[in-house]
């Protein structure tokens, strides 16, 4: 099986950047049929080198080998005719365009030069029966699924004839149902189409169920090749950081609970309906589910983001004023949004500005802010919360993820809050900075804060909260407290509203 | 299998509504059109001037359309049209001094306006497209240039010295009808040409790919810059074939519109149902604007109203649209 | 030492060149320069020492600016919150029209002032909600007001340029003729205009909600930002600029025409954008916009020293615009289309 000769093959690529060498030799190759994981820390290389092998880079040094044969790339579009095509990150879908345009983007079908649109409907028909998507191609991209639109993607690649697909995250915004079609389609086609697929992930679960073999890089350079079945997530995760990583999840011991903090009663709203629970202080609460089950929702519900349709919030006995966004924070919550570019900061401004702009109001006097105050407070949290920063009036698009991640709570903490909501904290983070954020969130629990983790990683839930609440098409099925006792299967099992399990729960007393 | 026919409803009926919703402009064509005739008299009469209007500042709307597709904006066409009108009466002028023929120069005349609205779109595109600077503020300063230029060659000649040729294209009445003039007949031809360009071409389809979503585009291999570009000199084309249909209407270069077209070409745009934000709207929806714009100005010209009332209804009808199109796009208003 | 002190220099030379409108700021004076050699070579011999960077010469520029300047720096605060207001030029004429036709029938300054203040306040206030309460697109939106506004000017005037008689009330004379020491009161307008502003930008809760309203609404909205009532503020206080406008305006001309296209919003963007503001919002200052009004005016200062025609000057400028922010484009590569690679 190894004698078989590689269908790409990169060695020794080398791709400097003003100040930095990005690359430093890397090798790498991909069999045809093969599902080959890539695995590094957030500014390792990853990205760069896909970069390169879509084109979108040019190599200063190394070779780049399709079939044996040395190529150049100078744009996307030639690596795309050479048989390589990537699905980004962030989607590159036309929202107002139809399904069937987004599938051609770029090389609709022709005939005697004119568009021909009947191929165009019936091909896509056939490429969205391939992929097992209810959908119309007359459907307008922007109506579908995060996880639909992603399908679209795999779709183009597929339409134009790729060899090789690159996957860079594609679950970070999927649900679990949609993870699952995902994993099976990448199998069809590794399977029976025998095209060869490169799989990016911060998920190593994902990696590990998924790849045949996985190379890790670090630094620019390639640090392993293993064949999947010969590694465990562990070693993984010792050659990405580069040292045994002992316990990701801090201990849990030192924190006490206090006194009831938060009552939300009934409460009702579009996509959820009836939430109850209550928050005591020092108390870490996961909120598990599928994406869309409802979670976010009711987060943005209690801060008075979105509106709600019934029911009350009360912090401290009191309760609080509906959908208003300044009240919450007024009677000291704080919501570390999940989407941290587009709810949570502001990219082009300062660290400065970011830190304290939900504290603007306390820092002044009659309209006026106190400069000295502001500096002090922000370099206070900023700096507790170990962000790598040369300075204060550095512009936040300039950090990394996980810097950036630590501004936002830096952000909340300023106002020192009873209450901390942190959505889906880690996500797209690499595993150091992870371990770091579990750490501020242990200690901030500690210091008697009460703390919402909603995430949608059981194994994050079960290491870091105490309890945590199911939510299923937006109802909360359960609150488990979290023990030995209670495994990632049954907290999955309640998130997706298995009856038998949770009748079991409810007859064994297990439940709240 | 029966959740699967239940999200095939309704995707039809999503589909409907969306048509619906993407075609308001027809509906406010028909209810404008039944006011015209029912409530003001004498409007039949006086009808082939919309149709003979509509041909006149149709084709700058649509040029600007083209732009607005691709997420730009235009505030130069205006004057963009009023230059090449100037440079059409200019060269058409100095040919018919040397040779005294009046076809010829009329000829020679409409291809140097065609060719100065070519220009100036390349200008707009340079800049916008290639350089990057922000569409509005590219072409509010290009907008000075055209302003100084169209001012200062008009200031020595503004009237074609054989006027009645330069008029036959406006004013010639095909079978005795009013309104079926050869500028109407083009500017027919042009939209018919535009809409199936955007459909059936690969490269009319970049248009709305590019402004809807630029980054895919690049992905899948669109010159995004290049493909602006076009549009720009498509708009400098287009408000050229305005300013020519200008000056034939009126027998010499109109040069003091330039700043209330830009104006009322957006107001067409955007009322036919092309997005400011890129990525929506064909060459109909234009079509359907202008003549919604035109049937206005027409009902306030019948009733004898101050100009101050075409301005207020325009500005009204301008937001109204906007709120029509605010409170159906189905998204709750609250939503960021 | 010497190192200390050279790596002092740079970093103050790097930090001026990060501030908003510097490239513009150094045109400015390069394009101020080439002024004074011009008109030196063409009037050469004629006279000694400076013609064109003189100070009184730079106070009559100045001068001239000040109502661009005002409804400029209004105008400052709407971009910054990521919209735009291209109503401000009508709504000129129409407050300008407002304040002749009060003056004339009641020739009371307090009056006046308070009344077009009020109207001033309406009109801000009308773009403001429709902007944000309804959350409509502004550019079409304040499009959509600009004609209203035009209508509005005609009905007040009936379409005639009204002219207050000159021997009004001196009060009102003196808001827009009178100086205060040296200094003409237009330019007192000026100052006081940008102080205040700009401290309210720099300093106050207000102003640096503002950035963050512009640099990204939703997170403005995630930290209790009323970024609604702030956005209608904003143009709420670019009416009343507008309005402070109109009144110094007319105490200084004392005549308005309705039938004017003033064409002042273009003017007043471009000057707003020279100085570096963003279009998209959250990045721009009132520091800025002053340079971006001063360039403006000395170019069309310069052009009229040299005699140059009223067309050929606006053929000049736009082109020299046109440059002039490719180079601020070019080094902030700020706003690019994306490259096809």
């Amino acid at each position: 099986m190894e004698q078989k000769s590689p269908f790409i093959e990169l060695q020794d690529i080398v791709k400097i950047f003003p100040g930095v060498r990005a690359l430093d030799g890397v090798s790498f190759d991909i069999q045809e049929g093969e599902v080959h994981a890539l695995c590094g820390e957030n500014g390792a290389g990853k990205s760069t080198l896909i970069k390169v092998m879509t084109g979108a880079h040019e190599r200063d040094g190394g070779d780049y080998r399709i079939d044996g044969q040395s190529v150049h790339f100078k744009s996307t579009t030639e690596a795309i005719a050479a048989g390589i095509s990537c699905v980004y990150q962030e989607l590159s879908i036309a929202p107002q365009l139809d399904v069937a345009h987004n599938l051609f983007i770029g090389q609709l079908p022709m005939k005697k030069g004119l568009v021909d649109h009947k191929t165009l409907y019936s091909e896509t028909q056939r490429v969205l029966d391939q992929l097992d998507m209810p959908i119309s191609p007359k459907d307008i991209a922007g109506d579908l699924s995060v996880g639909q639109q992603q399908m679209i993607e795999i779709g183009r690649a597929l339409i134009r004839n790729a060899r090789c697909i690159i996957l860079d995250e594609p679950t970070s915004s999927l649900s679990e149902k949609e993870t699952e079609t995902l994993f099976q389609i990448v199998r069809e086609l590794k399977n029976e189409h025998g095209i060869a697929i490169v799989y990016i992930s911060h998920k190593l679960d994902e990696v590990m169920e998924l790849s045949d073999r996985i190379t890790v890089i670090r630094d620019g350079q390639n640090i392993c090749t293993m064949k999947t079945e010969e590694t465990t997530q562990d070693e993984l995760i010792t050659h990405m950081i580069g040292r045994p990583l002992e316990n990701q999840y801090p201990s849990k011991e030192g924190r006490q609970q206090g006194e009831v903090l938060m009552e939300v009663e009934h409460l009702t709203g579009a996509a959820f309906e009836d939430i109850s629970f209550q928050l005591r202080a020092g108390e870490v609460l996961g909120f598990f589910g599928l994406v869309g089950a409802g979670r976010s929702e009711i987060m943005r519900a209690i801060f008075g983001v979105d509106k709600t349709l019934g029911g009350c919030v009360k912090v401290d006995g009191k309760t609080l004023r509906k959908n208003s966004t300044p009240a919450a924070i007024e009677a000291g919550i704080g919501f570390c949004t999940e989407d941290r570019k587009k709810e949570g900061l502001a990219l082009g401004l300062t660290i400065l500005l970011n830190a304290t702009s939900a504290k603007l109001n306390q820092l002044a006097r009659i309209g006026v802010i106190n400069r000295q105050r502001q500096l002090e407070d922000a370099d206070k949290y900023v700096k507790a919360m170990r962000t790598k920063t040369p300075s204060l009036t550095q512009l936040v698009g300039n950090l990394s993820g996980g810097n950036q991640q630590k501004v936002v709570l830096a952000k909340w903490l300023t106002l020192t809050p009873k209450i901390l909501i942190v959505d889906e904290p880690t996500r797209g983070i690499d595993v150091g900075s992870k371990a770091e954020i579990y750490e501020i969130i242990n200690e901030l629990a500690q210091d008697g804060m009460g703390i919402i983790m909603v995430s949608s990683e059981i194994e994050e839930i079960l290491g870091v909260c105490d309890s945590v609440v199911t939510i299923y098409e937006g109802h909360k099925t359960a609150q488990l407290p979290i023990d030995e006792n209670l495994t990632s299967e049954t907290v999955l099992a309640c998130s997706i509203g298995k009856t038998d399990v949770l009748e079991k729960l409810n007859k064994g007393g297990a439940a709240e | 299998m029966e959740k699967k026919v239940k999200e095939n409803t309704n995707g039809d009926k999503r589909r409907l509504t969306r048509f619906f919703k993407d075609n308001n402009s027809i509906l406010i064509l028909v209810i404008m059109l039944f006011v015209a005739f029912v409530f003001v008299d004498g409007y039949s009469n006086s009808f082939y001037n919309v149709i003979k209007y509509t041909a006149m500042y149709g084709p700058v709307c649509l040029g600007l359309a083209l732009v607005m597709v691709t997420g730009n904006i235009d505030l130069s066409a205006g004057f963009q049209a009023g230059l090449s009108g100037v440079t059409l009466v200019i060269a058409f002028n100095a040919v018919y001094g040397v040779t005294g023929s009046g076809a010829l120069s009329l000829v020679v005349g409409v291809i140097v306006a065609l060719l100065t609205g070519a220009l100036c779109g390349v200008i707009n595109g340079f800049f916008v497209a290639k350089v990057g600077i922000p569409a509005l503020i590219a072409t509010i300063a290009s907008n000075y240039a055209f302003q100084g230029f169209v001012y200062y060659f008009a200031k020595s000649s503004f009237a074609p010295e054989d006027a009645a040729i330069v008029k036959l294209f406006a004013q010639t009445k095909i079978f005795g009808l009013r309104w079926f003039a050869p500028s109407v007949i083009v500017f027919l031809i042009v939209v018919a040409l535009v809409f199936f360009w955007m459909r059936k071409t690969r490269f009319g389809n970049r248009l709305h790919v590019v402004g809807d979503n630029p980054e895919a585009a690049s992905y899948a291999g669109i010159n995004v810059q290049n493909t602006v570009w076009v549009a720009y000199v498509l708009c400098g084309i287009l408000s050229a074939l305005t300013g020519f249909i200008m000056v034939s209407q009126a027998g010499y270069a109109i040069y003091t519109q330039g700043s209330s077209l830009a104006t009322l070409t957006i107001s067409c745009c955007v009322i036919g149902g092309i997005k400011m934000t890129g990525g929506k709207g064909t060459a109909v929806h234009v079509l359907i604007g202008v003549l919604i714009m035109r049937v206005i100005s027409q009902m306030m010209t019948s009733l004898f109203l101050p100009q101050y009332w075409v301005n207020f209804i325009t500005g009204a009808l301008l937001i109204v649209v906007l709120i029509i199109d605010r409170f159906t796009s189905g998204k709750s208003v609250d939503e960021l | 030492m010497t190192e200390t002190i050279e790596s002092k220099s740079k970093a103050l030379v790097k930090k001026f060149f990060s501030m908003n409108g510097a490239a513009v700021f150094v045109a400015m004076i390069v394009i101020a320069v080439v002024f004074e050699i011009i008109l030196q070579i063409t009037h050469a011999g004629s006279s000694s020492g400076l013609l064109f960077i003189t100070p009184s010469n730079l106070m009559m520029i100045l001068r001239q600016q000040v109502y661009i300047g005002i409804i400029a720096f209004g105008m400052t605060l709407v971009m910054l919150t990521g919209n735009i207001d291209l109503s401000v030029g009508y709504m000129l004429t129409f407050l300008c029209s407002v304040t002749a036709k009060i003056m004339m029938s009641t020739n009371n300054t307090f009056l006046t002032v308070l009344a077009v203040l009020a109207v001033g306040l309406l009109c801000g206030l009308f773009n403001g909600v429709l902007v944000s309460y309804v959350r409509l697109n502004s550019f079409i939106t304040t499009l959509g007001a600009s004609s209203i506004y035009s209508a509005f000017a005609l009905i007040v005037s009936s379409g005639t340029v009204l002219v207050i008689d000159s021997n009004c009330a001196p009060s009102f004379r003196a808001l827009g003729t009178s100086s205060i020491g040296p200094i003409h009161i237009l330019i007192v307008w000026f100052v006081i205009v940008a102080v205040v502003l700009g401290l309210l930008l720099s300093k106050t809760v207000y102003g640096q909600q503002l950035y963050m309203i512009g640099a990204n609404p939703v997170a403005a909205r995630f930290s209790g930002i009323r970024f609604k009532r702030n956005t209608t503020i904003a143009y709420v206080i670019l009416g009343l600029c507008v309005a402070l406008a109109a009144i110094v305006m007319m105490a200084n001309s004392l005549s308005s025409n309705p039938q004017s296209a003033s064409g002042a919003e273009m003017e007043v963007i471009l000057c707003v954008v020279l100085g570096g503001c963003a279009v998209s919002g959250g990045k721009g200052s009132v520091w800025g916009t002053i340079i971006g009004v001063l360039f403006y005016g000395i170019l069309s200062a310069g052009f009229t020293s040299l005699h140059m025609s009223q067309y050929l000057q606006w053929v000049v400028m736009g082109a020299i615009m046109l440059f002039a922010l490719s180079l601020d484009v070019l080094q902030s590569k700020g706003v690019k289309l994306w490259k096809r690679k």
